[in-house]
């Protein structure tokens, strides 16, 4: 089954992003961020678009479709 | 007050009031009576869980509120529910054999079944939410 995965955790710490300065940026909880990082959390189309919008990069940089 | 601290709350209020009617309903199926506690217990520590939440809520500001109910919260709060919506549904038939087997009355089935279904998505959130 595919499954979205994601470079967040990599490409914040480029950007020079905490999980906690993110958050707060995008006005959701730490853990949200955490959560997405861990492939525990599949976030919305909305939340996906406003973590690459500020971290200046495009959707497809950040998350991509991992085939079995 | 932060956004952690509010979910921490949060947990913490629907651990206790989730608590206190899960105790409720096995002490009424253990002694089989409607009211093995206070009956007003169950229905006082939902409200006030609800006025601890609220109130957190208010005094940490709206962004803070909105930060904590956030999308990771909505998603867990569904699957509390849904969770919740089965279990309560499992109960129906569990509750039918049990008093068939004449091991509870119809009386304490309905007031077990009610702070069950009630408990189930308090604890199931704090499950949810402690795991992830």
């Amino acid at each position: 089954m595919a499954e979205l995965r994601n470079t967040l955790k990599e490409l914040r710490a480029q950007k020079g992003y905490t999980q906690a300065s993110l958050a707060e940026q995008i006005g959701v909880s730490r853990k949200t961020i955490n959560t997405i990082e861990n492939h525990v959390f599949t976030p919305s189309t909305l939340l996906a678009m406003q973590i690459s919008l500020e971290l200046d990069l495009t959707v497809h940089d950040i998350f991509y479709v991992k085939e079995d | 007050m932060n956004a952690d601290t509010l979910a921490r709350i949060r947990i913490l209020v629907f651990g206790l009031a989730g608590l206190t009617c899960a105790a409720y309903s096995l002490m009424a199926v253990a002694t089989n009576t409607p009211n093995p506690i206070s009956p007003w217990l169950p229905g006082t520590s939902g409200v006030v869980a609800a006025l601890v939440m609220w109130s957190s809520a208010f005094s940490a500001g709206r962004r803070v509120a909105e930060i904590a109910h956030d999308e990771l919260y909505k998603s867990e709060w569904s699957r509390a529910i849904k969770f919740s919506y089965w279990f309560a549904i499992a109960l129906y038939p569990l509750f039918g054999v049990l008093m068939a087997l004449g091991w509870v009355s119809s009386i304490t089935a309905i007031a077990a079944m009610g702070t069950a279904i009630g408990a189930a998505p308090m604890l199931s959130f704090c499950f949810i939410n402690l795991r992830g």
